[in-house]
């Protein structure tokens, strides 16, 4: 009996095994050979910095500091600054029946710290107005040379900027049609500033086709902390209807439908005003009366403090509606591109226009030079694109191979550190939100008790 | 005024302000509540937050009247506002948006008493010639603190914190507490037992009521398996209640009623669907129409509350004299008008506005606090809770079946009228542009939506009022008759 009891619970143990490798062995029949991971890392550092600008001005920085010397002698000026980042890219694809699933994966950060220290004859404390047609810098170097009485400016700064965006796009093998492109993004920006010396420039308009006009100038030397944040978590899901990326053919024609979808549009900031009026000096004049209307509401929401809010929820709260889809057509001539290093993109171009796509399939060559100027000189001037191709190129950023890196472990882990360093980062901002309020909680706990207490007071008093 | 009538009327006064908190708990959250409760983790019950307080407050409406006729005003008193101020604090020490809307729901529980409590106080406090004075303070409480709601919410959400909102309504509700509790006279209650299945049944059955009205358009159409699954629910409840009672020897709803008192809680429905059901939608429309600003659109509603008080207070003064007939004819009548006048004039302009919503706060003024003092009259004191819980529950669905058929219809008219933006990735230059330019013109689209929409439903709740006029020109004496009689009593 006793030698039963034990067969039969090796029998028990051994199903019970099977069964449990069950979903092993279906994960690994789900594996697919093909699913692959691509990816590349890059720091850049204070020697970087150092090498760029030397690029564009001939000189490091310690000597750009060293010749703010030249211009104002007698002064002490210090300025140590402090850099470091870091970019990665990553981009896993998976392949499950006839689902190729891509999920690109982008996170960066820079942080800039800035402490400075100059001692000199600087304006008092007050405002100055300039003389005709002076220019800021001229008006300023002005009253530099003008004044008579020893000033410290004393300065601490710290810049964070930090993004995280990820971009699922899945195709059906199938039919060779990106089906759904799933993007959600998120950036943060956090300043912190203390200084003792504060400068207030007012500058007016005259009219549209002239330039800004210093008003006045003011200076002051009270002991002021700035602190800043913008936080933006916005998803967009993109339903996509007839654009065939994989193809027979070398060259084909696609018109697809696309349906965006915004689900997330959260917001926490305290400098949104100007980026708001930004977006909305593009809108047409003739939607002047809702756009005097509502985004007041929306703005004073948004400046308020640190608190986040979505904006599209919030206008469905509002107004009771909720913000509808749009829907996107197109006409693309779609094209097969095999690159220098043997990987395979679709090109789809707009018809009608001058932009490109490049839907990399697998791996991929981010020629940045290449792409800088494919921005339209409306959105970035072509002075700025030609200094960014200097700061590219300075990096070794001329092309950026995001190379097969399934089997190389160390890449793998260079790329993890740098989106948990960005997502702990941001993680820290979201729940410090989370939590109660010190005076708020405080307040409940002490309520609750107190209502207790006063209940069992009224009712044998009263009642 | 008698020491004791002194004492009577700041326990009145302590009372308004209790219903002051509880109405104000209504809407104070209700615009937006996305970014009021911001710094919780994000939920998808985020809309369940203002339901959640309704539903509650709804359903024990009658059973706090029903409990004021068993225990007296007084021990209520204490339950009701200590339910709402716990869990006030409660609400303040929420760490998610689900626990945010359980103690919601608490809170509903602490002011659905207290509305019951604020009405029925004084029908069993004072005599039927001088509740008048008392329903209006009642009444006007109740009115500014459900306009002001949103309005006092939104701007201690934007000064300080969601949190504080509750706390300055807690603080309201406590001081109402201990000015009423001093000063309130002694008041016993029946003492008989309480008919806990009955009391059950009617707290589910307006629950379920109040639910459906939450739900209808956010969660499911209105023509829609779970809604016909909802009116199903809350027939059934009807009939299990409408058992319990003959059955009960202390029935949680009156029964036996007159063929006068039917019209007068008919009436009290209709009119809170057609009149206060579009209160909401006035403010919408003034939100995306006129002026995106919760501050200007609380304060148009003062000409609403202006149009209400002449006739609200000589109304209720005057109805134990002339009877509840004349004041229905009357404000039926301006009812309409001000319904018409809103549907060619209320999108002409702000003045309109204004003058449309004065007209139709007259027409309200004839009816609601008239209706009330009407009915009071024909009840004996032992059971006022029963009968004034019932027409304030029946009122407060008729608010929120007006909000759930308002709402239903606009969102019609929203999804037929519909055109998706198409934009022709060919033929743009900028993107950008043309994005901000198609979400400004959703929200367009929206207010014309809501503009369309309320427009005609203006006409359809003026043909209706004016039907009902039927019903208020074919309504009797009673009232008066029941006067007369308690008077000839006192005589003898």
């Amino acid at each position: 009996m006793y030698f039963g009891n034990k067969k039969a619970l090796a029998v028990a143990i051994a199903i019970v095994m099977a069964l449990a490798s069950l979903p092993l062995l279906s994960n690994n029949v789900d594996a697919d050979s093909s699913d692959r991971c691509y990816g590349n890392e890059s720091a850049v550092t204070m020697k970087d910095v150092d090498s760029i600008l030397k690029e564009l001005t001939g000189k490091t920085l310690d000597e750009l500091i060293a010749s703010l010397t030249d211009y104002f002698p007698g002064y002490e000026i210090s300025i140590v600054p402090s850099f470091e980042s870091d970019f990665a890219l990553e981009r896993n694809t998976t392949k499950s029946g006839s689902e190729y699933t891509i999920e690109d994966h982008f996170g960066s950060y820079v942080n800039l710290y800035l402490s400075s220290h100059i001692k000199g004859n600087l304006p008092d404390a007050g405002t100055y107005y300039p003389k005709d047609d002076e220019g800021i810098w001229e008006f300023l170097f002005r009253l530099i040379q003008e004044s008579k009485n020893e000033h410290t400016d004393d300065f601490e700064g710290f810049l964070g900027l930090y993004t995280d965006l990820t971009v699922v796009s899945k195709i059906d093998l199938n039919t060779g049609e990106l089906t759904s492109v799933d993007v959600r993004f998120k950036l943060m920006i956090v300043e912190h500033e203390e200084a003792n010396f504060n400068l207030d420039i007012v500058e007016s308009k005259v009219s549209e086709e002239e330039d800004e006009k210093v008003e006045s100038i003011t200076f002051s030397y009270d002991k002021t902390t700035s602190e800043s944040n913008i936080y933006t978590d916005i998803g967009v899901k993109m339903d996509i209807e007839g654009l065939k990326i994989i193809n027979d053919s070398d060259t084909w024609s696609v018109n697809p439908k696309i349906k965006e979808h915004v689900y997330r549009s959260v917001v926490s900031s305290d400098l949104a005003n100007g980026l708001w009026q930004s977006v909305l000096e593009m809108v047409d004049p003739k939607v002047e009366k809702v756009k005097a209307r509502l985004p007041e509401l929306i703005l004073h929401i948004i400046s308020s403090g640190e608190r986040m809010l979505d904006l599209f929820d919030t206008i469905k709260s509002l107004t009771g509606k909720s913000i509808p889809d749009v829907f996107f057509v197109a006409d693309l001539a779609a094209t097969k591109y095999t690159d220098d290093y043997g990987y395979e993109y679709t090109i789809l171009d707009l018809k009608g226009t001058e932009t490109t796509l490049y839907f990399p399939l697998g791996g991929y060559a981010l020629n940045t030079s290449v792409l800088i100027y494919l921005v339209p000189s409306s959105i970035l001037p072509d002075a700025v694109k030609d200094i960014l191709y200097v700061v590219f190129t300075v990096l070794g950023w001329g092309t950026v191979e995001i190379g097969d890196i399934t089997d190389d472990k160390v890449m793998q882990s260079k790329c993890e550190n740098v989106f948990t360093y960005v997502k702990n980062i941001m993680k820290y901002d979201e729940e410090y939100t989370f939590k109660i309020p010190a005076e708020y909680l405080t307040i409940g706990i002490a309520g609750l008790l107190g209502s207790f207490a006063a209940f069992v007071l009224i009712w044998r008093r009263w009642i | 005024m008698t020491p004791e009538e002194r004492s009577r009327a700041i326990a009145m006064w302590g009372i308004a302000l209790c219903l002051f908190a509880a109405a104000a708990g209504w809407m104070f959250m209700r615009f937006g509540q996305a970014w009021s409760v911001a710094d919780l983790p994000e939920s998808e019950n985020i809309t369940r937050i203002v339901p959640a307080y309704i539903i509650t407050e709804v359903a024990m409406i009658p059973v706090g009247g029903k409990l004021i006729d068993i225990y007296g005003c007084k021990r209520i008193l204490v339950i009701a506002p200590i339910i709402f101020i716990i869990a006030s604090m409660l609400c303040i020490l929420s760490v998610s948006v689900e626990m945010l809307v359980v103690f919601r729901l608490i809170q509903g529980i602490g002011a659905g008493m207290v509305l019951a409590l604020a009405f029925t106080a004084v029908g069993r406090l004072y005599a039927p010639t001088k509740r008048g004075k008392c329903h209006e303070l009642m009444t006007g409480s109740f009115a500014f603190g459900s306009l002001f709601g949103s309005a006092i919410g939104y701007f201690l959400t934007e000064t300080f914190n969601w949190r504080c909102g509750f706390i300055v309504l807690s603080i309201i509700m406590a001081v109402g507490l201990i000015l009423a509790l001093k000063n309130l006279p002694e008041d016993e209650g029946s003492g008989t037992k309480v008919d806990m299945p009955g009391m059950i049944l009617v707290a589910l059955l307006f629950g379920t009521a109040a639910t459906y009205t939450q739900m209808v358009n956010a969660d499911f159409d209105l023509i829609s398996l779970p809604s016909f699954a909802f009116v199903a629910a809350i027939i059934v409840l009807l009939v299990l209640l409408f058992r319990q009672v003959r059955t009960s020897d202390n029935p949680v709803i009156p029964i036996g009623i007159s063929a006068f008192e039917k019209k007068l809680i008919l009436l009290m429905f209709m009119f809170s669907l057609c009149g206060l059901g579009l209160i909401q939608y006035f403010f919408k429309l003034y939100l995306t129409y006129y002026d995106f600003d919760i501050y200007d659109a609380s304060f148009m509603f003062m000409y609403l509350i202006l149009g209400a008080a002449g006739p609200s207070i000589i109304g209720s003064r005057k109805v134990f004299v002339t009877g509840i007939r004349p004041w229905l004819l009357v404000g039926t009548v301006l009812v309409t008008i001000s319904l018409i006048a809103s549907h060619f004039l209320a999108s002409t302009g702000v003045v309109y506005f204004a003058l449309s919503l004065f007209l139709f706060g007259a027409g309200l003024g004839c009816i609601v606090t008239e209706i009330l003092c009407s009915l009071q009259t024909l009840v004996d004191k032992k059971d006022m809770g029963q009968h004034t819980g019932n027409l304030m529950a029946v009122r407060m669905i008729g608010i929120l079946v007006g909000n759930a058929i308002v709402g239903a219809y606009i969102g019609e008219i929203v999804r037929s009228n519909y055109v998706p933006t198409i934009i022709d990735l060919n033929i743009t230059t900028d993107l950008v542009k043309q994005l901000v330019t198609n979400l400004v013109k959703d929200v367009q689209y929206a207010a014309d939506a809501l503009n369309t929409g309320l427009m005609s439903t203006l006409l359809i709740m003026a043909v209706i009022t004016a039907l009902l006029s039927i019903v208020a020109y074919k309504i009797g004496k009673e009232d008066l008759d029941c006067i007369s009689a308690s008077m000839d009593q006192n005589e003898e």
